[in-house]
């Protein structure tokens, strides 16, 4: 798995590549507690598969964002990475976007 | 225990399943070299309490130090440091069918440390020494009865010369005579290593024969924490309940290994 | 079809056993969503089995037996430990539930399976999925 931290229009970008497993999700986690922004956008259009410790990762990345008074968006899932989120009701808690460029207007 | 170091400090741990909270504010002290026993009725929530020993898992509050660190805030690195540290000895043994005794006992060993062959194969002869079964490292699982599996399992858990030593219902499955026989081991070998011994279990006679001491759980709580004989003159109705009916006295039984492993392979002709 | 296998309660060893396991399954030739399924599942019960169970000692292992007629798979995972009594984890679905950090593996695993069971121990999971006809669309 690959992270790459990018600054886009003020938001913090999180570009994931690969899967987000129980081995690959401390990372990601790693990547996260560098910054601080207000405004994060995590791009998962290249992530192949997720598990449920990347799905406890990213609700740790939205817990600790909204605590700063801030947002995450979560951008560009496969149909079957949403059906996880829509599977275990986190679609109800994470802001959801087609696509990195809509999330980035709405977020 | 006054004067001896304490090696685990359970500090109001309180662990919650859903609505039922399943560990309610338990507090003890483990010392160095020490025999305790952690026991209760189905539901007491013994296991889960291992389960916050061990590192397994989280408590939703409180501490739990071990080896100089709350072990409940590690991190999983942090934790994979710990769990070389302590071995577990689990029912029936838990080992691999597929690999002889001796290739079962070394797996801590070729896991965490870099050691040349030989050296491995001198550790894994004197640890099966430790646990009475010399020359059976070429035997394979399934030519054990359920006793040898088990002080194979015991001496895989002493592979690492761990301080602490958890134990998971370690007599389930086995008949009372091998109880005596594998207690008795226990026992001997963790006063002999000064080795710490933290016992979960349910099997009454057992628990008079090898604890210190005796941590009596019910529903998440800790109702008294006693050595055998406090224990057993306690004045608390639940705790006399459970242990009526608790066997009397150790069976002391002396068994060789030399004696099987002869029997096994006398009928191998050259 | 019928295969077991023997795994080391290490996390390193829950990817190398899902690739073996598929390449097992090749012949089943296995839509990508039921390849997704069931690499899923069986990695979360590995994870709790490795875990929970297992107190993520490499040297106990994990049992995995896997099974498959034309018209179902089973997977059965057994580990060492005494057990989860499963109808008390939480349901990770509720509104109080949502921010928690745990709970969602099983309950996965139960939408995404046809069938689970567990033995009266709690330490041993069996997973079946339907397939050809008899799958869910």
């Amino acid at each position: 798995m690959e992270v790459k931290a990018l600054e886009e229009n003020g938001f913090s970008v999180f570009q994931v590549t690969g899967e987000i497993n129980i081995s690959t999700s401390p990372e990601l986690r790693k990547a996260f507690e560098k910054q601080s922004s207000k405004k994060v956008v995590v791009d998962l259009e290249k992530v192949t598969y997720i598990d449920s410790s990347g799905l406890a990762t990213l609700v740790e990345m939205l817990k600790k964002t909204k605590a700063q008074g801030g947002s995450l968006g979560l951008a560009g899932m496969t149909d079957k990475v949403k059906s996880l989120f829509e599977i275990t009701k986190l679609d109800k808690l994470f802001s959801i976007y087609s696509s990195r460029a809509q999330a980035l207007t709405q977020v | 225990m006054s004067d001896k170091e304490i090696v685990i400090s359970v500090r109001n741990l309180t662990r919650n399943f859903g609505e039922r909270r399943i560990l309610n504010g338990i507090n003890l002290e483990i010392c160095q070299g020490e025999t305790l026993v952690i026991m209760g009725g189905s539901g007491c929530g013994k296991s889960t309490l291992l389960r916050h020993l061990i590192g397994s898992m989280k408590p939703d509050s409180g501490e739990v130090w071990m080896f100089g660190q709350d072990i409940a805030k590690a991190n999983e690195d942090e934790l994979d440091q710990i769990r070389k540290k302590f071995g577990m000895l689990f029912q029936s043994g838990a080992l691999f069918d597929s690999m002889t005794v001796g290739e079962n006992i070394a797996l801590p060993l070729r896991e965490h440390a870099k050691l040349d062959e030989d050296i491995i194969s001198i550790i894994i002869k004197m640890k099966l020494e430790l646990v009475g079964l010399r020359g059976f490292e070429n035997l394979m699982p399934s030519q054990l009865s359920g006793g040898m599996k088990k002080r194979v399992g015991l001496a895989r858990a002493l592979v690492m010369d761990p301080k602490i030593i958890f134990y998971d219902e370690p007599t389930a499955g086995l008949d009372p005579v091998m109880t005596g026989v594998v207690d008795k081991l226990t026992i001997d070998l963790t006063r002999k290593l000064n080795i710490t011994s933290v016992v979960v279990t349910h099997d009454m006679g057992s628990v008079f024969r090898i604890a210190d001491r005796i941590v009596m759980l019910h529903q998440g709580n800790v109702l008294q924490i006693g050595t055998p004989d406090e224990i057993k003159h306690s004045k608390n109705p639940i705790i006399q309940q459970f242990i009526t009916g608790a066997a009397e006295g150790p069976i002391s039984f002396m068994q060789t290994g030399d004696n099987y492993l002869e029997h096994l392979t006398s009928k191998i002709k050259e | 079809m019928k295969k077991e296998f023997q795994i080391p309660s290490s996390l390193s060893e829950v990817p190398k056993t899902s690739a073996q396991v598929l390449d097992f399954l090749k012949p089943l030739k296995l839509t990508e969503g039921e390849i997704f399924d069931v690499r899923l599942c069986l990695e979360e019960s590995l994870i709790n089995s490795m875990k929970y169970g297992n107190a993520l000692k490499p040297e106990i292992p994990v049992r995995l037996i896997l099974e498959y007629t034309d018209t179902e798979l089973k997977m059965t995972v057994e580990d060492h430990g005494e057990g989860f009594d499963t109808r008390k984890i939480a349901d990770c679905t509720k509104e109080e539930n949502l921010l928690k950090q745990s709970g969602r593996g099983i309950y996965l695993i139960r939408q995404l399976m046809d069938k689970i069971s567990y033995n009266a121990k709690g330490n041993c999971l069996s997973m079946v999925k339907y397939l050809g006809k008899q799958a869910k669309a």
